[in-house]
């Protein structure tokens, strides 16, 4: 299913809408308005509104440690998920969450996790949800190359595979787990060539093409609307900034400056998308509108989160249990 | 070689050409999987007997452990699992200590503290067994590494079963083994149960050789009754990771006779009377492989020897057994640590 125009719109507004929100979350960062770390999607936004633009607002996601990108490709509104980041009572989780711990649950968002391989079983369990409830729901589980290492990765599409579960296992393979090459850690560099161990579909994309991923992933989304099971997806893709913002790799570079050079200039998927729009009908008017309502909408966000409260100390032991230990009988 | 049985994928034929076994080879085989059918159905006998605690019998697996075990040295080192006192025989180990630790006896091959699960015979490169299932495989792991990193020659061998296939240890530790080219071996003895789930009802596909490729290593399916075609396949890969090739996977399509553990009564029915009767019967590794040596002219009254000398072995290793102290309850704190912390002050001089 190619995407039509409405979407390719859609999947360039996402894409920028992930771009500009991690710029000017980084700022923001180095400049002390939002604590914690900074995990920042940039360059990996192809991969993600690709994956996300073939699911449907109601369909589950789960997310990793770099997990802003995530939700904005689900569509969520930016506003509390910037006040989240700053940690403010008006943030999607109350502030308690922050950048790694987001969930939207509007859009879908069961959780993100910054174990590695965490979200892979979450994922799972959601897709045996939707088995058992007979929803047409299906679950897409973001993770990247470092986790496909991990056991719960190997353990989880076993049995995504074995029940026939509605689950996307998509994994963001930028290459690098921190400053461990793919070379350094997997056995074989082919990360989608792991799914015939299991007996589902493995699939190999270009995730900085952002139809080629949107492709993709609408089959392995048929495929599991169709009781079909579960596929695996491996989009390659690249990471434009450090593991995390700040973050100083000391000794020998893990990559070469002219690698990331060459994705910044030839392989950014926002370029690319830009240059195929304009061949594809739409006007240099109809791609700056777009582009200047998510610079406003980003500007929103930041003003919005920077206005907004921090939770009160009195609220600090609220949300920690559904059905707070010890708040009956009293 | 025989057609493996149909419970198994159709895959179980497809296996590397069987090169005969020397004739030395051949009744040492036999003499050792003799010798753990008959070790695993006395110590039964006792255990029902109530003469100590449960156990998990290895018989119908025997080929694929005494396989695996000739084609390996005596310092290359193996791991177990829960189901593990074949695998110490089949890499020729005492059976006196072996009993003994069975009955906890102070002159067990772990001074009574192992049981039958923890065994660990370091005279035959034991270097552990575990019940915790997938445990041994990371294990295994770890000493191909430390293998690699003082350069010596030997090999590590990993037994596990189809169940801990599913253990996240399994892909952690096959990646790792792959990446780093480790000298190991990881045989796979797939028995079509874990506990009563069938392979089908576990496994998104039937064969766990074919996860080998996604780490990068190969994978080997092999009939696991047949001692030659076992040997065969082991050699091979023990010879790979000897030369710093890396790992292999083998599976080794085999079957459990009993069930999975002494007194254990599984309510529904998981596999029929039948098919039980059609691998005694017709798929024993032991009956193969005798009518195998009768067939290369290898006469019945050198056979017939063999099966009276581990009788009187197992018979010997039972009296030792039983007629051993138990450990003393001095000693109860002794071997917690190797170097145990909390010791007991120095008396003053």
């Amino acid at each position: 299913m190619a995407l039509s125009q409405a979407l390719k719109a859609e999947a360039y507004r996402r894409m920028l809408r992930i771009r500009r929100f991690e710029e000017e979350g980084t700022r923001l960062f180095k400049e002390g308005a939002i604590p914690g770390a900074y995990h920042a999607s940039i360059g990996q936004e192809a991969a993600i509104v690709g994956a996300c633009l073939a699911l449907n607002n109601d369909d589950a996601m789960t997310g990793t440690h770099r997990s802003h990108g995530h939700p904005i490709g689900k569509g969520a509104d930016l506003k509390p998920l910037m006040a989240e980041l700053m940690g403010k009572a008006t943030g999607i989780c109350k502030g308690r969450g922050g950048s790694m711990h987001l969930a939207d649950n509007s859009v879908g968002i069961v959780s993100e996790s910054a174990i590695v391989g965490g979200g892979i079983p979450l994922a799972t369990g959601v897709a045996l949800s939707a088995k058992v409830l007979k929803t047409q729901r299906v679950c897409l589980c973001f993770f990247g190359d470092g986790a496909v290492n991990q056991g719960t990765f190997h353990e989880s599409l076993n049995m995504g595979a074995l029940w026939r579960l509605p689950v996307i296992y998509f994994c963001e393979n930028n290459g690098y787990a921190i400053t461990t090459s793919l070379a350094g850690s997997h056995g074989q560099p082919s990360i989608a060539a792991r799914a015939q161990a299991y007996g589902m579909p493995g699939a190999l994309v270009d995730g900085q093409d952002v139809s080629a991923v949107y492709d993709a992933t609408c089959e392995a989304v048929a495929r599991a609307r169709r009781a079909e099971g579960p596929t695996l997806i491996e989009a390659k893709t690249y990471r434009y900034d450090e593991h995390n913002v700040g973050l100083l790799i000391p000794g020998k570079p893990y990559r070469p400056p002219e690698e990331v050079e060459e994705y910044r200039t030839r392989r950014d998927p926002i370029i690319l998308f830009r240059q195929r729009l304009l061949q594809e009908g739409f006007t240099e008017g109809d791609l700056g509108a777009i582009e200047q309502e998510v610079e406003r909408a980003v500007e929103e966000a930041i003003r919005f989160a920077a206005e907004s409260p921090a939770p009160s100390a009195e609220s600090l032991f609220d949300y920690m249990y559904s059905d707070p230990v010890g708040s009956r009988g009293a | 070689m025989t057609r493996a049985p149909m419970e198994h994928s159709p895959a179980s034929t497809a296996t590397t050409e069987v090169s005969a076994l020397t004739r030395e080879l051949s009744l040492e085989g036999y003499l050792r999987m003799v010798r753990i059918r008959r070790f695993e159905e006395e110590a039964m006998r006792r255990a029902m007997a109530g003469e100590f605690s449960g156990m998990h019998s290895s018989s119908g697996q025997e080929a694929a452990i005494v396989g695996a075990c000739l084609a390996l040295r005596d310092d290359d080192y193996i791991t177990g699992t829960h189901r593990s006192h074949g695998h110490p025989i089949g890499k020729g180990a005492d059976l006196k200590p072996l009993m003994a630790e069975l009955y906890g006896k102070a002159t067990g091959i772990c001074k009574g503290r192992g049981g039958s699960m923890h065994l660990a015979d370091r005279k035959v490169g034991i270097i552990g067994e575990s019940a915790i299932v997938g445990g041994g495989i990371p294990l295994a792991t770890g000493a191909g590494l430390s293998i690699q990193v003082r350069g010596t020659d030997q090999v590590s061998l990993c037994f596990f079963g189809d169940g801990a296939a599913n253990q996240g240890t399994f892909g952690e530790s096959l990646n790792l083994a792959a990446i780093w080219k480790l000298p190991v071996i990881f045989l796979c003895e797939n028995n079509l149960y874990a506990i009563s789930t069938p392979v089908a009802k576990s496994h998104g596909q039937p064969d766990i050789a074919l996860r080998a490729a996604g780490f990068g290593l190969p994978g080997v399916i092999v009939d696991g009754q047949n001692l030659a075609a076992v040997y065969a396949a082991t050699a091979v890969a023990v010879s790979r990771a000897r030369h710093g090739g890396g790992p292999t996977l083998i599976e080794a399509k085999t079957y459990r006779f009993e069930e999975h553990c002494l007194n254990l009564q599984v309510p529904i029915p998981y596999r029929t009377p039948q098919e039980l009767e059609r691998y005694k019967s017709q798929r024993d590794p032991l009956q193969l492989h005798r009518q195998d040596m009768l067939n290369s002219a290898i006469g019945e009254a050198e056979i017939a020897a063999i099966e009276r000398e581990v009788t009187a072995e197992v018979a010997d290793a039972v009296t030792f057994a039983r007629q051993s102290p138990q450990p003393d309850a001095s000693e109860v704190y002794d071997y917690l640590f190797s170097n145990p912390i909390h010791y007991p002050p120095e008396p003053a001089p």
